[in-house]
């Protein structure tokens, strides 16, 4: 199991498109994966669990990820993140 | 009469009787029931997934852009695998009907928005709400009527509950707030604004409504409660309000308002009518195209070619690059749903789209990106290239490859040295029809525009990249907040460097276009056609506008206009020039 803190970087946050978009990529991955903020511990593969952080711009979160593919999925996650998930600031 | 004042979230005015929505209230169907009625409740909550899973696919088809993004995202919240399982593992161990349990599953997650400080999360806490009720409602119809789903369906009300259409037809619905879907539901019914007490500018109700061309105002403000149905309203989105219960001047004066907003709309629209000044000079009109979904609204607006296409996206949520096969269908399905020359920009990315490239660049703008990268990763430039050029075969003549932040002459003679190698590649391969293409830069960085003079006798095209020349030129990022207002792309020195850059072209006889968001503003528009560029390319929404403003001004206006901005001291000169020469305040 690896653990990793992130910070979210794009203006409006993880609201429903970068979630869908976060849920999407993680669904492809056969490993478990969690987010842990404010001290919820919600699964990355769940919209609405995503979501439903409501995480900002800045918000840090630490993401738990568990299985064969750990590696690859925390990096593409991470990519994800960095790209401020392919959305253009607006 | 009443004013109430809101905020504009989609434009354009509307007169019609108000009808206010009441929000939706139902029952859940008794919460306990007996563990031999679990499996048939697991059964109606599937049963009601599938159902509303099918009427968003309905919705989706008369959807495009971001308001069919938003969609989508509802319907991954209903397929979410977490949420099923909780609301399947709910009825199972508390013995509860289905319409309860989603009622339960569902209130928890709303609960944890609502605790949200962000505005922006708690708008989308009514998307979430409409989920639930609708699932809820369906689930306990299920419940109901348990011996035949054909029964429940038809006695189950559509969508818009309470609003059968004849009834809200015309009017202005007037509503708390309204999820997403409720607005496209709304649109189908033919209703002529929405009135929402509370949303804003970013609701996924407000992005739908603009999408749809329905006028909207938000943030009204509990006022609308004392607003009775029947009375007639008028939303003037020009200046925020709705007027209640105006006087019949009123209502002439707003609807020979709107009916000439139809006629100017429609007047434009059959600009099949290429534009022309008022004394008949040429322009073209193209559009700026990311996806392919944009392309009928380019048609619709009669684009006379596509001036510019953002390949980036394909690279975009793929870690890798993309296969030269996947870039085949794209780029054949682009020509297929054009019309003219299509201009395909090759990869504007930086490193980061890389798969592998983990160095981080302290300043990415000024660094491994566009044409630098490319030449480094052949493989990814060679797929780009072949794909292109094979599409040559069967669309013959329509296109040309632009190359991004171009800086040195070398680098034009390296990447037509790589287009020769893919070229006598395919022809070997059996390609033997693939055509040359036209080759022309983006003229963004700086460098390029003060030594137009040079690129111009090794290209066959510019195309004038207004953003980021905007931004190396007057070293702003216009992101940064601190500084984001110095970012103007109208400034003398901009008219400057495009001055120098069509003198060049036209030495060499070479086509400059404009694709940068100037091109698409009306100043920035008679600015460029005043210099000599009879090629603008923006976004196709703007395309309506700025080809009604060619058709009223003639070229020795814009002319005027031009010789005088490339000689003032700062850009308040050149608003102040623009407001005189067009009567313009």
């Amino acid at each position: 199991m690896i653990r990793k803190k992130v910070t979210i970087k794009n203006s409006s946050g993880l609201h429903a498109r970068p979630s869908a978009a976060l849920v999407k990529l993680s669904s492809s991955f056969k490993s478990d994966f969690f987010i842990h903020m404010y001290g919820y511990r919600v699964n990355g593969k769940s919209i609405l669990g995503v979501m439903t952080l409501a995480a900002e711009q800045g918000a840090e979160m630490e993401l738990e990820i568990d299985g064969p593919d750990e590696q690859a999925c925390l990096e593409a996650v991470e990519e994800l993140i960095d790209q401020k998930f392919g959305m253009k600031d607006e | 009469m009443n004013k109430l004042e809101g905020l504009t979230a989609s434009d354009g005015s509307a007169v019609g009787p108000l009808f206010i929505r009441e929000q939706s209230s139902y029952e859940t169907s008794s919460k306990q029931v007996s563990l031999g009625e679990v499996p048939q409740e697991i059964r109606h909550y599937q049963r009601a997934l599938e159902v509303y899973e099918h009427e968003l696919e309905q919705l989706l088809i008369k959807l495009r852009g971001t308001a069919s993004e938003i969609i989508k995202s509802q319907s991954l919240i209903l397929q979410d695998e977490q949420i099923k399982g909780e609301i399947i593992n709910s009825i199972r161990t508390n013995v509860v009907s289905a319409s309860y349990a989603i009622d339960q599953v569902y209130e928890l997650y709303i609960g944890r928005l609502r605790d949200s400080a962000s505005n922006l999360f708690r708008q989308r806490i009514i998307d979430l709400i409409t989920i639930k009720d609708r699932l809820v409602k369906l689930a306990a119809a299920y419940s109901e009527h348990s011996k035949s789903y054909e029964q429940a369906d038809t006695k189950l009300e559509k969508p818009v509950s309470i609003d059968s259409t004849s009834q809200i037809r015309g009017c202005i619905v007037v509503a708390r707030e309204l999820s997403p879907t409720e607005v496209v539901q709304l649109s189908e019914s033919k209703v002529m604004g929405i009135v929402l007490e509370k949303g804003g500018l970013t609701a996924h109700a407000a992005i739908v409504a603009q999408s749809l061309n329905i006028p909207c105002l938000v943030q009204i403000g509990t006022q609308i409660q004392d607003i009775s149905s029947g009375s007639i309203g008028i939303i003037d989105g020009e200046e925020g309000v709705l007027l209640v219960d105006p006087s019949p001047e009123a209502i002439q004066e707003y609807k020979t308002k709107i009916s000439d907003a139809q006629v100017a709309k429609k007047k434009i629209k059959p600009s099949r009518l290429p534009a022309v000044t008022k004394d008949g000079e040429r322009v073209q009109v193209h559009a700026n195209i990311e996806f392919i979904q944009e392309l009928p609204m380019a048609s619709s607006y009669r684009a006379e070619g596509i001036g510019l296409v953002r390949t980036e996206g394909l690279l975009y949520g793929g870690l890798t690059h993309k296969s030269e096969k996947e870039q085949d269908v794209y780029y054949r399905r682009l020509l297929e749903d054009s019309k003219g020359p299509v201009v395909i920009r090759l990869f504007d990315v930086g490193g980061d789209k890389l798969h592998g490239f983990t160095t981080e660049e302290s300043n990415p703008f000024l660094g491994w990106r566009g044409i630098r990268m490319l030449l480094d990763e052949k493989e990814m430039l060679h797929s780009q290239l072949r794909s292109i050029l094979k599409c040559t075969q069967d669309y013959p003549d329509r296109i040309r490859i632009l190359v991004p932040m171009v800086t040195n002459i070398e680098e034009i003679h390296l990447l037509k040295e790589e287009l020769s190698i893919v070229k006598d590649e395919l022809i070997q391969e059996g390609f033997t029809h693939v055509q040359d293409v036209p080759l022309g830069i983006m003229v963004e960085v700086p460098a390029v525009a003060v030594m137009a003079d040079k690129f111009a006798k090794e290209v066959d095209f510019f195309s004038i990249g207004t953003n980021d020349l905007t931004q190396y030129t007057l070293a702003v990022d216009r992101t940064n907040d601190q500084v984001g207002r110095l970012f103007e792309h109208d400034h003398p020195a901009i008219w400057k460097l495009i001055q120098q850059i069509q003198l060049a072209a036209q030495n060499e006889d070479i086509e400059v276009s404009v694709c940068g968001e100037l091109a698409s503003t009306l100043l920035g528009a008679s600015g460029l056609i005043g210099l000599g560029i009879r090629n603008l390319s923006m976004k196709p929404s703007a395309i309506l506008s700025v080809k009604k403003w060619i058709h009223t001004y003639t070229l020795s206006e814009f002319e005027l206009f031009a010789s005088k901005i490339v000689k003032v001291q700062n850009r308040e000169q050149v608003h102040q020039l623009f407001s005189t020469i067009f009567h313009r305040s």
